[in-house]
């Protein structure tokens, strides 16, 4: 990325910032980096039971780590949870709606125009529970450097109140930091792999704790947790005519 | 581009050491063509089934029949694999939250191959007595109380094989070690190629088998996992 390891980075540069160099191939303004610590920070959940993670401490449970991690990072790629699709979909939304209302349309019109065909919205929708806990924490870090007034957050909370009015559906955090990326500078290409680097810690968390531990009931379920629904037991033709 | 890496190159540790200038193939001409020497198509497609071919990759020549025979009877037994165990878990979870079958089928193969590591080093002490020439007995740890594997090796003394006598005392995982290695697999790197090629269909079937998305039916807390803070 044209910066000398030794002369420029080492002891100048933070981990965060390594990371977010190595994927859009600058270096991060001190408030950028803020950012980035605040979504790794408000969206982490080690939570073993999350999909992906589980998958880690699966394929930690005999003892590597490092295939936990694999496996578990390969399980980021899902349609449905964490940020590898959801948050590249989600800027582009944002993106179309800047678009659409950038030229002194109506806001609510512009929306509609763009949105009404549109069952699924990426970065709407919160499961399991009436909103996402991760919003307020990460609007409380952005507003210490003023960014909750940037650009693409500030049309993020827009938008997020025209769907909630129109659909009665709440924003979930991918629509929060997918705005916080794209006013740092992360387009909707980068996002999924930015994304993906600052849960790494999640990741780490349920691989090595997971490859320590072992644990018998992760190798192997109970008989009991089992239900099979397959095809009823048979004999083959070839076994029938001997 | 190159050029610039040159310069940044010339001051790397790595920058005068002799690389080649190619990449070595052992088992496949560059088309693909041909294994171990052997034409795909015009030959070993024509002759020789699936299990032969696999042992022929692994093991770089052709098996006897009785060899080959030995391990398509030992895969088949060990091809089946419960939900239960780590790898379908793995599976099913990363199924049912969308995964695509590229990033499912190398959460399989990585889950079959930590199966199988933990196996080969389960039989360790019995890859030592299988390599001394089996005419000691068995490790005690490979062995199952009051007898062996009665219908893997039932099934291939019917069919003509002989294989050494002292198997029978073996348990379920040593007998099929054993097989395998019996039929010419003699290396663990060997061995679990072959056991996960023979289990990755039947895993990868399962998982295509679930629901992308329905939550419902998974069962999210199995197991129960405890929040214990650390000191």
């Amino acid at each position: 990325m044209g910066r000398r390891v030794f002369a420029e980075l080492t002891g100048e540069t933070s981990m965060t910032s390594l990371l977010f160099l190595g994927i859009t191939g600058r270096l991060p303004e001190e408030d950028e980096v803020g950012v980035l610590d605040a979504i790794a920070s408000t969206w982490t959940v080690a939570d073993p039971r999350v999909w992906p993670l589980k998958v880690a401490r699966l394929l930690a449970s005999h003892g590597n780590a490092l295939s936990g991690l694999g496996g578990g990072f390969l399980a980021l790629s899902c349609r449905f949870i964490g940020p590898w699709r959801n948050l590249p979909a989600t800027s582009r939304l944002l993106v179309e709606v800047n678009e659409a209302t950038a030229h002194g349309e109506d806001f609510n019109e512009a929306v509609h125009a763009l949105l009404a065909a549109r069952r699924y919205l990426p970065g709407f929708g919160v499961p399991f529970r009436a909103e996402d806990e991760r919003l307020a924490p990460l609007r409380r870090c952005l507003e210490r450097t003023g960014r909750q007034a940037h650009h693409y957050f500030s049309l993020s909370e827009r938008l997020a109140s025209w769907v909630m009015e129109r659909r009665q559906l709440g924003p979930n955090a991918a629509l929060s930091v997918a705005a916080a990326l794209l006013d740092v500078g992360v387009g909707a290409a980068s996002q999924g792999a930015m994304g993906a680097a600052l849960m790494v810690h999640m990741f780490f968390a349920n691989a090595c704790e997971g490859a320590e531990q072992r644990a018998e009931v992760l190798k192997r379920l109970p008989k009991e947790t089992v239900r099979y629904i397959g095809k009823a037991p048979r004999l083959s033709p070839r076994a029938q005519s001997t | 581009m190159s050029e610039r890496l040159d310069e940044v190159l010339g001051s790397c540790p790595l920058a005068g050491a002799p690389f080649s200038e190619q990449l070595s193939s052992h088992v496949c001409t560059e088309d693909g063509a041909r294994v171990h020497g052997y034409a795909l198509e015009g030959d070993l497609a024509q002759h020789y089934g699936m299990a032969e071919v696999l042992l022929l990759s692994l093991t770089g020549e052709l098996p006897a029949s009785q060899r080959a025979r030995a391990a398509e009877v030992a895969l088949i037994f060990s091809s089946g694999l419960s939900v239960a165990k780590a790898a379908g878990h793995a599976v099913i979870t990363a199924r049912v939250c969308g995964c695509d079958s590229a990033p499912l089928t190398g959460i399989a193969a990585l889950a079959l191959a930590e199966e199988a590591h933990a196996l080969l080093g389960r039989c360790a002490e019995l890859f030592v007595w299988l390599e001394a020439g089996e005419e000691l007995s068995p490790p005690e740890c490979s062995c199952r109380p009051g007898g062996g594997v009665a219908r893997l090796l039932g099934d291939l003394e019917a069919e003509g094989i002989d294989l050494p006598t002292s198997f029978m005392a073996l348990h379920d995982e040593a007998a099929l070690v054993a097989v395998l290695h019996w039929a010419g697999l003699t290396e663990p790197g060997q061995i679990s190629a072959a056991l996960v090629t023979s289990r990755l269909p039947n895993l990868l079937a399962e998982a295509e088998s679930h629901v992308p998305r329905d939550f419902l039916a998974y069962p999210m807390n199995l197991p129960r996992f405890e929040y214990e803070p650390r000191k």
